[in-house]
């Protein structure tokens, strides 16, 4: 059965802005992580799921539901954290969260168990009775995925979930959706944190320019390019580099002082570097590692993901 | 306290703080102290009170809305599974509540002041005209705000929506050609009918109401049934 199921969906907001013709398949028990740089659309697919937006074209269905702007039928059986971070900010933490917990019919025992729990791996139980006017940046965020995942809904929407929170909740956070996808329970990311998605998610799609170019397991996407090697040079100075061509490149990226390279082997080093001093670049440092997921993004989309 | 509800959740909030509490009934009852206790005629203190009452329920539901809509609050609550009806109800009397608690201190003060001895039916009929009058108020400015795009669009068009409403209320007098009209507005205003229960509590013997006893005290215990349905059953302490 599809948690999520979309045919040449369209929410254009200019010619290659929101989502531009999307076809794409969540199975349930999945975790699916759409990957891709601000304003390729990932956000606005999100929001189209949740029937924050006009569908322009094409179908959606979410958990079964036809889903346009206004739906509301399937949304008892989500759990929702955008990127920003609405709450009550005279209220608590707790009595925020109780709010939201209570909305989705949980009561009594069982919400504070589950609120417990959770704020207790959020690392939010000391704060838990401050108001969220005095929470960090990082702290409301923590909040919002709380609010998401305490009623454990069959669909969990995440946008940007890792942004601003600590490393340990990002450990936490990823330790908990694979609990889910193990229990059955199915989660959608958007999010351009790729390291991190790439440790949680079981499918994973690119997503660039409106559109998904790239689709498959993190396994399957980073096999595409493991006989790559990645050269990370950072030059002395800020000099710009022509994109080289010769066989054997594979992209070629330079943001400042900073380039980024697929090349078929390390063989092909000392040419990029002849390449680099050639047009006026002095080479302070290189890098040279195996190929990553963002190397395969990197790959299927000519662009650099940001972290 | 817990919030199990939109109502709750919005009561919860607003009272949160002490200070801010203060400051919305203190700038209230200042604000109102010279219509209570100046010597000015009847009929000014009268439109001066029930300008007071439209503009901190007109024109604060109108903003109120757009801050929570910018906020991102308003987006939140679409995301919960929370009928859109529930949610725009428990919104209004929220804001209905928090409304009366902070004009009710002036137009108490008014009572006591200017009231011409102990007369319920006057007194309930001040309590219940406020109250409607407050409740549509709300809800006039929460549609506003929803057709308004930008803060700047709903501040003007709530400070024009008061203009037009104190005018069609009869508060202000109007120019000859438009006496007729507002005179036939005004008899279905209710902002002019809580203008008419405040003159009547200062009359000498206390005049008649636009709403009799019956009237007056089967529309206070709706609205506080309405209000002990939603906002009872707060669960008391720190969880």
């Amino acid at each position: 059965m599809l948690a999520v199921e979309a045919h040449e969906l369209v929410r254009e907001h200019a010619p290659g802005r929101g989502v531009c013709g999307v076809s794409l398949g969540v199975r349930a028990g999945e975790c699916y992580a759409v990957l891709g740089r601000n304003g390729s659309g990932k956000s606005t697919l999100t929001r189209l799921l949740l029937g924050l937006e006009p569908v322009g074209g094409g179908r959606l269905a979410v958990l079964g539901c036809p889903v346009t702007l206004g739906s509301r039928g399937h949304l008892r059986r989500l759990g929702v954290a955008l990127d920003a971070t609405p709450h009550w900010d005279a209220l608590t933490g707790w009595q925020n969260a109780a709010f939201v917990a209570s909305a989705y019919g949980l009561r009594d025992g069982e919400l504070e168990r589950r609120l417990a729990g959770l704020f207790g791996l959020a690392g939010l139980a000391p704060h838990r009775d401050e108001p969220v006017a005095t929470y960090s940046f990082g702290m409301r965020r923590k909040l919002a995925l709380i609010e998401a995942l305490c009623h454990e809904p069959d669909l969990v929407v995440l946008d940007e979930p890792t942004a601003g929170v600590d490393e340990q909740f990002r450990v936490a956070l990823a330790g908990l959706l694979r609990t889910r996808r193990d229990r059955g329970a199915t989660t959608w990311l958007a999010a351009n944190d790729v390291d991190w998605a790439a440790g949680v998610a079981s499918r994973v799609a690119f997503m660039e320019a409106g559109r998904i170019v790239a689709e498959g397991t993190p396994d399957e996407l980073a096999r595409e390019v493991s006989p790559l090697r990645e050269v990370c040079l950072t030059l002395a100075g800020c000099v710009a580099v022509p994109p080289p061509a010769f066989d054997g490149l594979r992209a070629f990226v330079q943001e400042g002082s900073s380039v980024r390279a697929l090349v078929d082997g390390p063989a092909l080093l000392p040419r990029l570097l002849e390449h680099v001093a050639a047009a006026g670049g002095e080479v302070a440092r290189v890098e040279v590692s195996r190929s990553t997921l963002r190397d395969a993004f990197l790959l299927k989309t000519g662009k650099e993901l940001g972290q | 306290m817990t919030p199990s509800n939109v109502l709750q959740l919005e009561l919860a909030a607003a009272f949160a703080s002490r200070r801010a509490l203060a400051l919305r009934v203190g700038v209230a009852l200042l604000l109102g102290l010279p219509f209570a206790v100046a010597e000015m005629p009847l009929r000014a203190r009268v439109a001066g009170l029930t300008v007071l009452t439209v503009f901190v329920s007109f024109f604060g539901a109108a903003v109120g809305a757009v801050r929570r809509r910018a906020d991102g609050q308003t987006m939140r609550l679409a995301l919960l599974p929370i009928p859109r009806a529930v949610v725009a109800s428990d919104l209004l009397l929220a804001g209905s509540v928090v409304d009366l608690v902070q004009v009710g201190p002036v137009v108490a003060l008014f009572g006591a002041v200017n009231g011409r001895g102990p007369a319920v039916g006057a007194v309930l009929g001040v309590a219940a005209a406020l109250a409607f009058a407050v409740l549509l108020l709300n809800a006039l400015g929460m549609l506003l705000a929803g057709a308004a795009r930008s803060n700047a669009e709903v501040h003007l068009a709530a400070a024009l929506g008061v203009a037009a409403i104190v005018l069609l209320s009869g508060l202000v007098p109007a120019a000859g050609p438009l006496l007729g009209a507002v005179r036939a507005a005004a008899r279905f205003s209710p902002v002019a009918w809580l203008a008419g229960a405040l003159g009547s509590l200062a009359t000498d013997p206390p005049g008649g109401t636009a709403w009799p006893l019956p009237a007056s005290a089967a529309a206070l215990l709706s609205l506080a049934g309405w209000l002990a349905a939603r906002g009872g059953n707060w669960k008391r302490g720190v969880t």
